[in-house]
């Protein structure tokens, strides 16, 4: 277990991020910013492997997916445990599946309510992991 | 034209023989007067002559017979008398005439000299002479070949005249025969023509007639179809604007008499509507008639020429097109809300990113205040923003999800589930709220009715919620029930969600289905959810209405039914 | 034997011919007699030719159709005539040396100039030449003249006028 986790926030909105950033920054989490898609895969490709990764569905020359895609395709040591997709589209019936995701909130997101629910999955991950041994 | 020439030319003709007819007619009476006159007086020459030859013989005898002074006086008497007519025989009218008969000069002539010395002979002759009387005699002898040629001449003459008459009575019997069988001709063939003309003036009368009598039913025809049109046909008279006629319908829009001032009033505007389509006093033209009262009505038309009662006029028809045109109205409404719906759309996404900015704002504001002394009254006002921030994100959802297009997806759903799923959302609030739940459905499970599941089940969570809502205001109702009904009539799907919150303000009713109209607190209600609920119940085909029951408000939902799966399976 | 009976009862006829008629004793007198029309005698005269020489003369030169080129007739007109014994005659009937007679009514001398002509040319006229006294009116200058009714009053040889009145 490590002692700090690690969070990576992207989204082209970049008041939305820092202010994001600096709640889990609050926490106690290390937080890393991004506010394009290209600048998350760069981090993910030189291992920066966040535990939670955070994103929009469209951030500036880059889809969401994408980013997400790029994530996934990490070797499992690097992959992240969550993946969490923040919209301000509003969706009527899609969900977290939809998106190849852990997660799919629409704005505004409550933050306690993102929090807990984080948490909450690491948890269960970790009982699972160490279930799985 | 060639007939009326002819005819002219036939007129002429027959007067000018008529008058040519008439003028031989004298002209032969007066001849024949002078051919009889002159022929008879040829006859009597020549008998007049013979006839003193004749009275000179005789004279000659009595001489002979006893001469004496008194009787040769005679006879020379006689004798000079007979030598003057000679002369006439040739040398006079009558003479000339004969002289055609008879070479009368060439044969007389000759006596004339002769008689002379005769003459002289017998003057030389003594009554006393004894030989008086032979002398006498023998003298008259002399005399006989005188008669002889007088006798021939007369009856030369006699014949003459007797071809002359016989030739008069063949002229008398055959008088003009020509010109009077032209003129008949003439007469008759103008005649011809006349009665012709005549009968062809009668059958161009009759057709003239006919075509009065088919032009007047014409016109009957045509005042009865536009007496029928309903659309409104004014005739205007071009130079004072005033209302030659006007059919029922125009009566019926402006006014029933022709004088009446809302009459060049209407005019008016109709032209200024026409001079206003395309500049010219022609057209096509759009205008709205105030009939008073505030009834405007929208009329479409056009002005158009026409020949009315001989005069040359104007036509204006024109048909109302209120509704139309209030149609029109709705489809650019229903437009400029489809816009507005792909606007809320955007506006709601736009507005997401905002309000998520607030939201991580307020809480970390508030973590930065958590160990600050007198940060109470500003954690309060945080606590205030986020909530504001939660309704603001509620009225952007709504907002959005009315805007949609609503030819989305109307796919067919079973309409017992979704009622159970939509009920289930709100149990855990009803019973948190200490509310029975009342449910009643009687449909199979197979009955479908053709929506979008989700947005159905909004509409009856949102009702459901408006009833557990309605409690709220009313402090301590007993038994709070709420019963949800659903039954099957027909081809159609009746559901019924009923509280006895004590029913819904009158003025309200009649606007709850209004965008933002909501009678709960601003924390509680967007007023979005009814207007929502019914544009989604429209959209499935149906209606939905409110009313109040007994001790509080029903909402009823009517929707047709699709062709269940099972029915359409087994078909 | 035949024939000299016929030319008796000829000669008998011509008596009493002769006889019904007053001829006068030389050719050249004019027996002239204003007569009522029933037949009352008005007035006798009997004229020579030198008291028609007398009488008020009327000259017409004329051609006629009796002889050639032009001629001059001289004598007293029916006018001087008729009114000799102050009678107002109608018409007069001219009869002459073979019977022929004709009517000249009053008018003709009014207004058509007839005269009792005595000479032709200046010299009287023989019988023969249809003398004594020949009827005559101005031809040339009438053409009305030229008409048969006319020709037929244009009597010669004339031996007597009555004159009737009305």
């Amino acid at each position: 277990m490590k002692t700090q986790s690690t969070i990576l926030i992207c989204d082209d909105e970049e008041e939305l991020a820092q202010e994001l950033g600096e709640f889990f920054l609050h926490q106690g989490w290390r937080v890393e910013v991004c506010f394009s898609g290209g600048a998350a895969i760069e981090r993910l490709r030189a291992g920066l492997a966040p535990d939670v990764l955070i994103t929009d569905l469209r951030i500036a020359g880059f889809d969401g997916g994408e980013v997400l895609a790029e994530a996934h395709a990490l070797p499992p040591a690097h992959r992240p445990i969550m993946s969490i997709i923040i919209t301000g589209h509003v969706l009527d019936s899609a969900t977290h599946l939809d998106f190849g995701c852990d997660r799919l909130y629409v704005k505004p997101v409550d933050p306690d309510i993102l929090l807990s629910d984080i948490r909450g999955f690491i948890a269960q991950r970790g009982e699972m992991a160490e279930t799985a041994g | 034209m060639p007939i009326g020439l002819l005819k002219g030319g036939l007129i002429v003709t027959s007067i000018a023989l008529f008058v040519a007819t008439a003028m031989i007619y004298v002209s032969q009476s007066q001849q024949r007067a002078l051919m009889t006159a002159t022929i008879r007086s040829s006859g009597w020459v020549a008998y007049q002559a013979d006839l003193e030859f004749v009275k000179t013989q005789s004279a000659f005898a009595t001489a002979a017979l006893v001469p004496s002074g008194e009787s040769i006086d005679a006879l020379l008497l006689r004798l000079e008398i007979l030598r003057s007519r000679l002369p006439v025989l040739y040398a006079s009218d009558e003479g000339r005439i004969l002289r055609e008969i008879v070479a009368t000069e060439a044969i007389v002539k000759p006596f004339e000299s002769q008689l002379d010395s005769l003459i002289d002979e017998v003057g030389r002759v003594a009554p006393s002479n004894a030989d008086a009387a032979g002398r006498l005699r023998g003298l008259a002898e002399r005399l006989r070949p005188l008669g002889q040629v007088l006798q021939k001449i007369l009856k030369e003459s006699v014949a003459y005249n007797q071809e002359i008459f016989r030739r008069e009575r063949a002229l008398e019997q055959a008088p003009g025969i020509v010109p009077l069988v032209l003129l008949f001709l003439s007469g008759a063939t103008l005649a011809v023509i006349l009665i012709l003309q005549g009968r062809r003036d009668r059958v161009q009368l009759a057709q003239i007639v006919q075509g009065k009598a088919a032009i007047a039913a014409m016109e009957e025809n045509l005042r009865a179809v536009i007496e029928a049109t309903p659309a409104c046909m004014v005739v205007v008279d071009p130079r004072d604007d005033s209302v030659s006629f006007m059919n029922g319908s125009a009566a019926a829009l402006v006014s029933d008499a022709r004088d009446d001032p809302a009459w060049p009033r209407f005019v008016r505007a109709a032209r200024e509507a026409a001079a206003q389509g395309q500049g010219n006093r022609w057209g096509m033209l759009s205008m709205a008639y105030a009939r008073g009262a505030g009834d405007v009505v929208s009329l479409r038309g056009s002005f158009c020429r026409v020949l009315w009662e001989h005069r040359p006029q104007h036509l204006l028809v024109l048909a109302d097109t209120t509704q139309v045109r209030n149609a029109e109205l709705k489809v650019m409404q229903a437009a400029k809300l489809a816009t507005l719906g792909e606007m809320a759309t955007a506006l709601a996404h736009e507005l997401n990113q905002p309000l998520a900015v607030i939201k991580m704002a307020v809480a970390n504001a508030r973590r930065h205040l958590s160990g600050l002394e007198g940060g109470e009254p500003v954690s309060a006002k945080l606590d205030r923003i986020s909530a504001q921030v939660d309704r603001a994100k509620r009225i952007t959802d709504q907002v959005r999800r009315y805007g949609r297009m609503p030819t989305e997806q109307l796919q067919p759903f079973a309409l017992r589930p979704a009622l159970e799923l939509a009920i289930g959302f709100v149990a855990e609030q009803y019973r948190a709220a200490a509310i029975r739940l009342a449910i009643d459905i009687d449909l199979s499970n197979e009955l479908a009715v053709r929506g979008e599941q989700t947005m159905f089940e909004q509409v009856i969570v949102n009702l459901l919620v408006n009833a557990r809502d309605a409690f709220d205001n009313r402090s301590e109702a007993a038994h709070p029930v709420v019963r949800v009904t659903a039954r099957q009539e027909g081809g159609r799907a009746l559901i019924a969600v009923e509280d006895n919150a004590g029913g819904i303000a009158p003025d309200m009713l009649e606007r709850l289905f209004e965008p933002f109209a909501t009678t709960k607190p601003t924390e509680k209600g967007t007023g979005l959810g009814l207007s929502l609920a019914r544009s989604v119940v429209r959209d499935m085909g149906g209606s939905i209405r409110a009313e109040n029951a007994e001790t509080g408000a029903r909402f009823l939902v009517d929707l047709p039914i699709s062709p269940s799966f099972a029915e359409r399976n087994a078909a | 034997m035949f024939v000299r009976l016929a030319v008796a009862l000829m000669l008998w006829v011509a008596l009493l011919a002769g006889g019904a008629r007053s001829t006068p004793a030389v050719a050249e007198e004019l027996a002239l007699r204003w007569l009522t029309r029933d037949g009352r005698v008005l007035a006798e005269r009997t004229l020579t030719l030198s008291d028609l020489d007398g009488l008020e003369q009327s000259r017409i030169e004329t051609a006629t159709p009796w002889t050639e080129g032009p001629q001059v007739f001289t004598g007293p007109s029916f006018a001087v005539l008729a009114g000799l014994t102050g009678e107002r005659p109608a018409e007069a009937e001219v009869v002459a040396l073979n019977d022929y007679s004709a009517t000249v009514p009053a008018g003709d001398w009014f207004s058509r100039g007839v005269i009792l002509s005595t000479r032709l040319n200046g010299e009287t006229m023989r019988v023969r030449d249809k003398g004594p006294y020949w009827v005559m009116y101005p031809i040339d200058r009438d053409s009305q003249l030229e008409r048969q009714d006319y020709q037929s009053r244009m009597v010669w040889q004339v031996k007597s006028i009555d004159f009737i009145s009305e």
